[in-house]
């Protein structure tokens, strides 16, 4: 059919879709950055936000008292802004390496059960005074119940596909759920005896928010965050070949089952470390890799990188209109869930065999 | 050659000797429903005994005997006491133990052949999210759907709201071939969306509303009294009924739908009304005792091994059992050893979350 030039000109048209898709996602986060550091108790304009930003940037930190005050306002505003990017560049880099290595269109990062395990380690601290780690600091004794109870789950899934070899993909999905189930059930008990306070607290965490990000935690977000796009990127070979069917697979050099595990770990490991600054935000995992795909198709080798940047617009543009569109600051986990829920229940319905 | 003679020759044994095997496994099936029957008696009994008066555990059939063929005692006696604590305060919630069980359990067995997935249950399918949502906007904002206000109004949202999930999930998987776990975890992101809507709800509530509509999802029989056990018995009773005239197309449903609208069946429309009843039934259900999960789960698992999976024998069967089993939770989070009385609702998870686990590992590979 066609010549060689107008095959060329095909992929490379492909390519440039490819950027421009990117492109567009990294320069909306990046308007979405300087909306969110302009938006709070104290609102700036877009341009005086702008304006102030980049004068801290290059070191023009106003004298005049006033200007002082509202500079270092909105420089606290920043870690919000730039740990929002990594949390939602990890759940959107999880959330597609997830449903890539399950061929599950429906699967996202907290399928591991770890919104249910995370939840558990809250309520333990909070109603029970349990800890596993943390030295009598509260907020650090939350996040470490957080972190090490989101990975229970994805502990036992790895341990029935080590035991269990028969164990299907959706049935290691399943295993997940189960435990998911069980934990459910155990926070339920420990919400019982809370106290009335107690019980609004465990409410709020339960709905994401990037809220409590600031310059101490920043860093170890950031790094999460590059380390989760550049390790799942790694696998972004392995991941096209599973796309086949697992004999196929093996015949290329691929071991699915192994490649899952690996996978299944790493994903957990990083949404835990999200999960635990900011609880659990749902949807943007789901609905981030299925825009990438619309626009990308299903390499994973643009597919993961896209994701991430699309998961951080997501995430960030949310955080921006939750702050905007009411003053009591709602969470940003609702408004992904607002947002994602008819996605997901569309994508349930269209559900379609073509993109995988 | 009749079909009989056919098989008899196939097997290669005599005629009497298959008619007597036949006679056999039917027997098998019979025996487990009467004894299911007997030991729901036995528990019921010892279900009377627990709490307030002391009443021996053979002495309670004595009043119940007493009380069915009409016997009176004098007003404020002990005898009357006892009669009354026993048939207007316990027996309530032993009744509506059973009731709901046996109801959820049928929905259970249903769902499971419309969709053809052994994992579909009224909680999985995210029912439960869906009547919370209904219960929290009930009691934040005071929105009730029938315009009347006070626990009808919120049972009423329970019931409505309770209803979007399941239908929108039987209805998506229905006639598909969709695996069990985009099912589950379709439920599950619907309950993501729901939890997140009634969160938006709570925002707006004083921490003892939170309080309220958290202890309404728990699970519980006692808010089930006298006066709502008719209605119950009723609607679950003609439900069953309904849904067991039909068994035997259920039973077309496990060829698929292909081979099922060859032998004569209108799968579409089929599915379609099998749908709307059970939502209805499980949502009522789930207004009037709160969130109680895997009873339609586990009691079907449970018989397809005893009584096979033919919805004649199963239907009966795990309903009598998800009864007994609801009743048992029920009993065993208010017996005496217990520090503190749980709600049934927390016992079932407990003991489901375990068997669910277990269905999935012990599955056939493809099965699942």
């Amino acid at each position: 059919m066609g010549t060689l030039e107008s095959f060329m000109k095909d992929h490379r048209d492909y390519i440039r879709k490819k950027w421009v898709f990117m492109a567009i996602c990294a320069v909306v986060t990046a308007v979405a950055v300087i909306i969110e550091i302009g938006t709070g108790r104290y609102s700036l304009s877009f341009t005086d936000s702008l304006g102030y930003f980049f004068g801290h940037l290059t070191g023009n930190i106003p004298v005049d008292p006033g200007a002082a005050l509202v500079d270092s306002i909105v420089w606290d505003r920043v870690p919000t802004a730039l740990g929002g990017i990594a949390i939602g560049a990890i759940l959107g880099v999880c959330g597609c390496a997830m449903q890539s290595s399950m061929k599950n269109p429906l699967a996202d990062p907290y399928m591991t059960g770890i919104a249910s395990g995370a939840s558990l380690g809250v309520a333990l601290m909070l109603v029970a005074g349990f800890a596993v780690a943390g030295g009598g600091a509260f907020d650090v004794a939350i996040m470490a119940n957080a972190f090490v109870f989101a990975m229970i789950p994805a502990g036992v899934m790895v341990f029935f596909t080590i035991v269990n070899r028969n164990l299907s993909t959706n049935g290691v999905i399943l295993v997940g759920i189960a435990v998911m189930f069980f934990f459910n059930a155990v926070t339920t008990v420990l919400k019982y005896y809370a106290p009335d306070s107690d019980l609004a607290d465990m409410y709020y965490w339960s709905v994401g928010s990037i809220g409590p990000l600031n310059w101490k935690n920043l860093p170890i977000v950031l790094v999460v965050g590059m380390v989760s796009v550049v390790a799942l990127q790694y696998f972004s070979r392995q991941l096209n070949v599973l796309t086949m069917n697992d004999a196929s697979a093996q015949m290329l050099g691929v071991d699915p089952r192994r490649v899952r595990t690996y996978l299944l770990v790493l994903v957990s490991l990083f949404t835990a470390v999200a999960v635990c600054y900011t609880g659990t935000i749902g949807f943007v995992g789901l609905v981030g890799p299925h825009i990438c795909r619309m626009f990308l198709g299903s390499d994973n080798r643009y597919l993961l990188p896209a994701s991430a940047m699309a998961g951080a617009m997501i995430l960030l543009a949310a955080d921006c209109i939750a702050k905007n569109v009411t003053m009591a600051g709602l969470p940003a986990g609702v408004v992904t869930a607002l947002i994602g829920g008819p996605v997901f229940l569309f994508l349930l319905i269209r559900q379609r065999k073509s993109d995988w | 050659m009749s079909r009989l003679d056919e098989a008899v020759q196939s097997t290669g044994s005599g005629k009497d000797r298959f008619i007597a095997d036949y006679r056999g496994y039917l027997a098998v099936k019979i025996l487990t429903v009467v004894g299911i029957l007997v030991v729901l008696l036995l528990v019921t009994g010892y279900a009377i005994t627990i709490s307030g008066k002391d009443v021996g555990f053979l002495e309670t059939y004595g009043y119940i005997w007493n009380h069915i063929t009409g016997v009176t005692y004098e007003f404020r006696s002990p005898e009357w006491f006892v009669d009354y604590s026993i048939f207007d305060i316990r027996m309530p919630r032993i009744l509506a133990a059973i009731i709901a069980g046996f109801g959820l359990s049928v929905c259970g067995c249903v769902m499971q052949a419309v969709t053809r997935n052994p994992l579909a249950d009224p909680y999985t399918t995210g029912m439960s999210s869906g009547a919370v949502f209904g219960v929290s906007i009930g009691m934040v904002f005071g929105f009730s759907l029938n315009s009347t206000f006070g626990d009808m109004g919120i049972m009423f949202n329970a019931f409505v709201f309770g209803l979007i999930p399941a239908v929108f999930i039987i209805a998506v998987s229905a006639g598909k071939t969709r695996s069990p776990a985009t099912i589950v975890l379709g439920g599950i992101a619907i309950s993501y969306l729901f939890s997140s809507l009634s969160t938006i709800a709570m925002m707006y509530a004083s921490e003892q509303t939170i309080r309220k509509a958290y202890l309404w999802q728990l699970g519980t029989m006692e808010r089930v009294t006298a006066d709502m056990l008719p209605l119950m018995f009723v609607g679950i009773l003609v439900c069953s009924v309904v849904v067991y005239v039909f068994s035997k197309q259920l039973n077309l449903l496990y060829l698929g739908s292909g081979n099922a609208s060859t032998l004569g069946l209108d799968v579409g429309t089929f599915r379609t009304i099998m749908i709307v009843i059970t939502a209805a039934m499980a949502a009522a259900i789930i207004s009037f005792t709160g969130v109680i999960g895997f009873v339609g789960l586990v009691a079907p698992h449970v018989m397809r091994h005893v009584v096979s999976s033919d919805n004649r024998y199963l239907i009966p069967a795990a309903g009598l059992l998800g009864g007994l089993f609801l009743l048992v939770c029920d009993t065993v989070g208010r017996a005496p050893f217990m520090p503190v009385e749980l709600p049934v609702g927390v016992i079932m998870s407990f003991v489901g979350a375990p068997i669910f686990l277990y269905i999935i590992v012990r599955s056939r590979k493809g099965a699942l």
